[in-house]
């Protein structure tokens, strides 16, 4: 799958206009923050869920400070229990890394389980052009788009804008599935097809939840059963991992796996939890011969060395912060270009993809907080926001950041200066006033030259009024001011008129 | 420099990290007993079906119930203490089923006996109460697709083996002397909603879980 973050717009402009799908995406949300609400109530109250909330983030901060540790104990334990490890710094690498697997145990047929980190470096794509080798999705919702050529719509369910008959249809044609609009009778049809598969595949390729350093160990969830015969039929299981999935103990684990799947799926716990040691002993027949972890980095360790970037790195991938985005209820997932979609994936986008290239996503957000005020990883979308709008604005190489030209710096520099001078601020917005609302028609601004030019592509403005909130303001508070002197004059006119009265001779 | 030693420098020259105290949570391991009336309502929540008996005898003559009503042919089992009390040459004369106990099949015979049995049977290590699940500990004697690929999955559990919840499963499972190759949780039964919402249960895992819960 191609990732083309750099046609937000116009993709996002076609998305919009499907108003079905967008009353369901928002449906959708509803229903899901309803059941994560509810399932976050295991906690206890508001201030309990808070508790456990900043419990996440303390562990996903302890991880951050000791990475590189951290790596290197589970890399120790991990091979002490027969694991392979391998490092990749790219997606490129990452990819050949897995195609030298498929060589080497000639792999013809894998199954896979849902792997974000996979999408991240294209691994599908790659390995079918490069080696003709089979691949299967093995979780429902990203078979089916797998089928259908789409990137997933939402990490969690990556055909959740697909209505019944779409899905149908999609797998009628490429699968041959009679056309049913049961659910039941697709989900059998599908099991059935995927079952053979599964049991045939020479390779097993998942991501990873958790790993857990101090005993080398990897923990997979699900609720489906995909990961469950991805790893244990084939011969051989690769699992990659982001350098950031690491965690200190079982204990920490656990905690943030009750936090992932209460904010992902509303579920205390998903019906599968997968934790794997090793490949299967010897004497045993099921689980691989061969197990390997490829952790990649992408990117992150770039972004790791800076104090404020490096938080980008504290998600777990639950999703909720996308149930939770306005903009991502309303375009979907699709403008955003790549496998990460709304916040979670704005934060990341720019780290890995380049300032340049993904400005659009970060540019599409409110500020509104919504995003941050549930992560269960403390992750602050705000703070890493902003700071990526104004890199971009000052340019910064390392994250692929050109500067913005000479008169958008210059226009920013403006307003920087004139926010932060009441006098400039007064007098800058009556002239702004009038130069704007020179451009009204029927009361609303649909375009301007210059370097605002390009906010205006997506939107209108309302004409300026008259007067701003201000000056009203100020001239109530002139006008109030007034009236009690007014009356203040009154009473005291008042009362000497009563001396006078009380007091004149008679 | 390797891959491996370019990426690790780079992570350990980060100015800003200050490497401490690991672990945040603790295990707690005082808390074992669970509560059995929690686990029964979370695992029949989960989509099991849980069934409270007095002993192993009881189990047995449910499965041969089970068995005939619903037609079951091939049954595979694991090897444990637990799943060796019940009679199961008794059971086969009575029913009529075909059952195997994993670890004495091996090679393509063991794989195309597990991927054809309709019912697999095992013991668990634990259960948790906070969620209603079992814990496999898997090895020759416990096969991991005994559990996952028929149709119907029976886990006979013992009061005893419930944990109240997982942080007290995490303090067990950190200091294992020899851990297995790989433990697996099961909490009721494997579904997707991945079709417009629709909650369907049975998607790659068994569509039906029994758990016989005895003291
Ligand atoms: S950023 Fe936070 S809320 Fe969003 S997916 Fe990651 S952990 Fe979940």
């Amino acid at each position: 799958m191609k990732l083309r973050p750099e046609d937000f717009q116009s993709v996002a402009r076609e998305e919009v206009a499907k108003t079905a799908q967008r009353d369901f995406v928002i449906m959708v949300a509803g229903v899901f923050n309803y059941l994560c609400d509810t399932a976050m109530g295991a906690y206890g109250d508001k201030e309990e869920q808070d508790k456990a909330r900043a419990l996440g983030a303390q562990i996903r901060e302890n991880t951050l400070h000791n990475l590189p540790q951290l790596l290197e104990e589970f890399e120790k334990n991990a091979t002490s229990n027969g694991i392979q490890v391998l490092w990749a710094a790219d997606a490129e690498e990452a990819c050949q890394l897995v195609k030298g697997l498929v060589e080497k145990h000639q792999v013809k047929t894998i199954t896979k389980g849902k792997s974000m980190i996979s999408e991240e470096i294209g691994l599908n794509h790659f390995l079918e052009q490069e080696t003709g080798v089979k691949i299967y999705e093995g979780d429902l919702g990203e078979f089916i788009v797998q089928q259908r050529g789409t990137l997933p719509f939402h990490i969690v369910g990556p055909a959740i804008n697909l209505t019944v008959q779409e899905i149908a249809s999609i797998l009628q044609e490429h699968i041959d599935m009679p056309y049913t609009e049961t659910a039941a009778e697709i989900v059998s049809y599908v099991r059935t097809f995927l079952r053979d598969k599964f049991e045939r595949a020479d390779m097993g390729i998942t991501g990873v939840n958790q790993a857990i350093a101090s005993t080398g160990s990897l923990i997979l969830v699900e609720n489906e059963g995909n990961i469950r015969w991805v790893t244990s039929a084939p011969r051989v299981h690769v699992a990659l991992m982001s350098i950031e999935k690491v965690c200190a103990s079982f204990a920490d684990a656990f905690h943030l796996l009750g936090l992932l799947t209460r904010n992902c799926t509303g579920q205390a716990i998903t019906s599968y939890v997968s934790i794997l040691n090793g490949p299967r002993r010897d004497d045993e027949e099921d689980g691989p011969e061969a197990m390997y972890v490829v952790i990649v980095d992408n990117g992150r360790s770039a972004a790791y060395q800076d104090p404020h970037l490096k938080e980008a790195l504290r998600c777990i991938r639950c999703g909720r912060c996308g149930i939770q985005c306005p903009i991502y209820g309303r375009v979907g997932a699709y403008p955003y270009g790549w496998c990460y979609p709304g916040p979670m994936g704005n934060v990341i986008a720019p780290l890995i993809m380049g300032l340049d290239r993904t400005r659009d996503l970060y540019e599409a957000c409110t500020l509104c907080g919504g995003c941050q005020s549930v992560c269960p990883g403390g992750t602050p979308h705000l703070d890493l926001i902003s700071r990526y709008r104004h890199m971009k604005v000052t340019g910064d190489e390392r994250f692929g950041g050109t500067r913005v030209s000479l008169k958008e710096r210059a226009a920013f520099e403006l307003m920087n200066r004139g926010m932060q001078n009441p006098a400039l601020y007064k007098s800058g917005l009556k002239i702004a006033r009038s130069y704007i609302n020179r451009r009204s028609q029927d009361g609303y601004i649909s375009s301007l030259p210059g370097p605002m030019s390009g906010w205006f592509t997506c939107r209108d403005f309302p004409q300026l009024p008259e007067k701003s909130f201000r000056e009203r303001w100020q001239e109530d508070l002139q006008r109030e001011a007034a009236q009690l002197a007014g009356s203040a004059a009154a009473q005291q006119e008042a009362a000497a008129h009563n001396y006078h009265l009380k007091h004149r001779p008679r | 420099m390797s891959r491996r030693e370019i990426i690790l420098e780079r992570l350990k020259s980060a100015t800003w990290a200050k490497p401490a105290s690991r672990s945040i949570m603790s295990p707690e391991d005082e808390a074992y007993q669970g509560e059995v009336q929690i686990f029964i309502e979370k695992a029949i929540a989960a989509g099991a079906q849980v069934e409270e008996l007095g002993n192993i005898a009881e189990v047995q003559d449910r499965i041969g119930q089970i068995v005939a009503e619903a037609k079951i042919e091939k049954i595979i089992v694991a090897d444990e203490a637990i799943t060796r009390q019940i009679d199961w040459q008794k059971l086969q004369e009575q029913a009529g089923f075909l059952v195997e106990f994993s670890s004495e099949l091996a090679g393509d015979a063991y794989r195309s006996y597990v991927l054809s049995a309709d019912l697999g049977i095992t013991g668990c290590q634990y259960a948790l109460a906070e969620t209603g699940s079992v814990v496999l500990e898997h090895s020759r004697a416990s096969e991991r697709l005994v559990s996952h690929a028929p149709d119907h999955y029976m886990c006979i559990v013992r009061k005893g083996q419930i944990l109240k919840d997982r942080l007290v499963l995490a303090g067990l499972l950190q200091n294992y002397q020899s851990p297995p190759a790989a433990w697996t949780l099961i909490t009721g039964v494997s579904r997707t909603a991945d079709v417009a919402m629709q909650v369907v249960l049975g998607m790659h895992g068994p569509r039906r879980v029994t758990i016989f819960l005895i003291d």
